[in-house]
């Protein structure tokens, strides 16, 4: 089992979060609500960074919007960007675009929070 | 033997010229130290005596520039001197002579100074010849290590394999290295590869390395030869074999080898690999366009003697490509002194991983060279390339049984997606087909099997005209879903979206129960 790295950085309001490993899924998911708890819970505005998550199952995707729920109740939001095809293709498959914003690249996810 | 004199007083000059005349002596004789220098360099004398004080040129400088100039062949320096005090004649050896007279002079004294001269000279002239004999013998170690590494420590690519494309490439470095490297072929669709890096340099290591190769093609003979053996040896095995026969002697020469032993198998996708303390294998799969870093966890052969050897297995399919290197390629330096470094060697991989293997591997030297400003190597650089073809036979049918675990699940994704490449799948189906199948298996693991322990899943995936099918065995109680629909969302429930995605990734989803009473899921993808 590999542990997703979290690396997250403050950039103008929003905060870039970092997502890196060979899988977000049931295999370590219990792990990563863990460690991002406190993280979404002290920001408002969350930018996601996937381009190096390599896969995502559904239990990620339930981690995901357990994220989405804490930033919505301090009132602000979580935005992704660079996703892989294959996350991509699921998201859209679960239609969970339209619950979370999706921009090509970074900037452009900043640039939505004014940043 | 020829005495050079220098020295301006006149007098003393005939005494000494004559007086060396008759010990015997050719002499040839110069008024001052410029003078004696000219001299010198037309006929390098093999023994100068000068005069300390002389004009144009006295003798501390006249010893001087012949120490600078002569340095092939040495030359015996004695200085005449009126002076005694000691701080004098340290300041003279510290300019290079070797020995002092002081004037004026004793026929005996000069006659038995002269004599050990000689034997210095002799001495000196015996050391010079010695040591081009030695720098002889090291060209020649060069060479016997050269063609040792020719003939004995290299190997032809297996040719004609249709399952394989091999290529292989070693540069030897200016001083040898214990590089090696071999095929095995048991088969149209099994290929043993090995390649090793002994310790040390020169001839040494070139033994060293030559007989490690043997012993492990011994070992391998072996095996093969036990008439009760019904299937291929494990690498495993192989290498526990040849460290049987090597760990102690080599233990007892203080040296070790590294080494990769690979067994690449066509009709099973898979590679089994015994890592001996050597550099990572670089596999650039087809299936997921990534290139992995392999590597194991065994010590060298030859560090510890009761080393138990273990294998690890990577799936593989059509189009992978395998790289497995020496250090020297990896440790090759630019100008500044940086290290090429695996990911330089990954990226050049990654980059030029769809060409021919013979292609790919001139691309990796020239990557490396372009680093190093062709500058020398130090190590040996030695790659071996293998591009994975077409099995000799087409399958229809592959299972395989994993640990009911959730740490089971990347394997699965890995075992599906191979084959689904190789059954024609493009890269969007194939993630698809990941997607559904690692859905499944979450729910096995999580929910058939969340009592027990110790259970296991065998995952079936059969190749259809248009498609896979992909069916999940399990024992324990069934679950079936009811009708599945679209998860609310937006309630942000997190329920029930497994079952939906794996209804949305697939064609045909089934769950029934097989005769033997186990559980199945089987699900169908075809190709658009």
């Amino acid at each position: 089992m590999s542990n997703v790295e979290i690396k997250s950085q403050k950039e103008g309001n929003a905060v870039t979060v970092f997502l890196s490993g060979a899988a977000l899924d049931a295999s370590n998911v219990q792990r990563f609500r863990v460690e991002t708890t406190s993280l979404f819970e002290s920001e408002k505005n969350f930018v996601l960074i996937l381009k190096d998550l390599k896969f995502v199952d559904s239990s990620g995707i339930g981690a995901l919007l357990s994220c989405l729920r804490k930033a919505h109740a301090s009132g602000g939001d979580v935005k992704l960007a660079e996703l892989p095809q294959n996350v991509r293709q699921l998201f859209e498959l679960v239609r969970m675009d339209r619950l979370f914003e999706i921009f090509e690249t970074r900037e452009e996810a900043l640039r939505s929070f004014g940043s | 033997m020829k005495i050079l004199i220098a020295d301006d007083e006149h007098i003393s000059r005939m005494v000494l010229e004559r007086t060396l005349r008759g010990l015997g002596y050719e002499v040839d004789v110069s008024a001052d130290g410029k003078e004696a220098l000219a001299k010198f360099e037309l006929h390098r004398h093999p023994i100068v005596i000068a005069d300390w004080v002389m004009p144009e040129m006295d003798g501390i400088e006249l010893c001087r520039e012949i120490r600078n100039h002569a340095k092939d062949s040495y030359t015996y320096l004695i200085l005449l001197t009126t002076k005694y005090e000691k701080q004098e004649r340290s300041f003279g050896l510290s300019a290079g002579a070797d020995d002092f007279i002081v004037k004026p002079f004793d026929r005996g004294e000069l006659k038995a100074r002269l004599g050990v001269a000689e034997r210095i000279l002799n001495m000196e002239a015996q050391l010079r010849e010695a040591n081009i004999q030695i720098q002889q013998i090291r060209r020649q170690e060069i060479e016997i290590g050269a063609s040792i590494q020719r003939s004995l420590l290299m190997a032809h690519a297996p040719e004609g394999i249709n399952a394989f494309e091999f290529a292989a490439m070693n540069l030897p470095s200016l001083q040898i290295d214990g590089d090696f490297f071999d095929f095995f072929v048991h088969g149209p669709d099994v290929v043993d590869v090995f390649l090793g890096d002994a310790m040390g340099k020169g001839v040494p290591a070139a033994l060293l390395g030559a007989g490690t190769k043997s012993s492990i093609l011994r070992s391998i003979s072996k095996l093969l030869a036990d008439p009760n053996r019904v299937r291929l040896p494990a690498p495993k095995e192989i290498i526990q074999t040849a460290h049987t026969s090597l760990a102690r002697e080599l233990m007892n020469l203080n040296a070790f080898v590294t080494l990769e032993y690979a067994r690449l198998d066509r009709a099973e996708r898979k590679a089994t690999f015994v890592d001996c303390g050597h550099t990572q294998v670089l596999h650039w799969s087809a299936a997921d366009k990534v290139t992995r870093k392999l590597s194991g966890t065994n010590f060298p052969i030859g560090f510890i003697p009761d080393e138990v050897y273990t294998e690890f297995t990577v799936p593989f399919g059509t189009g992978d490509v395998f790289c497995i290197y020496s250090d020297g390629v990896t440790e090759a330096r630019s100008p500044s002194g940086e290290l090429f470094g695996t990911d330089r060697l990954t990226s050049l991989v990654d980059e030029f991983c769809e060409e021919r293997a013979s292609q790919l591997l001139y691309r990796l030297r020239e990557g490396v060279r372009d680093f190093t400003e062709s500058g020398p190597l130090d190590d040996d650089f030695t790659v071996v390339v293998v591009k994975v073809g077409q099995p000799s036979e087409p399958w229809n049918m592959h299972s395989e049984t994993f640990p009911s675990h959730l740490d089971s699940l990347a394997a699965i994704r890995h075992f599906v997606g191979y084959l689904s490449h190789e059954a024609g799948l493009a890269s969007p189906e194939i993630d698809m087909v990941q997607l559904a199948t690692h859905e499944a298996v979450t729910n096995v693991v999580q929910h058939a099997h969340r009592r027990t322990e110790d259970e296991t899943i065998e995952i079936q995936v059969e190749r259809l005209s248009d498609g896979v099918s992909i069916k999940i065995f399990y024992s324990g109680p069934d679950f079936r879903p009811g009708p599945v629909s679209q998860p609310e969302m937006t309630a942000m429930r997190e329920g029930g979206l497994g079952l939906f995605i794996i209804e949305k990734s697939v064609d045909t989803v089934r769950y029934f129960a097989t005769e033997t009473g186990r559980k199945c899921i089987q699900m169908i993808k075809r190709i658009r």
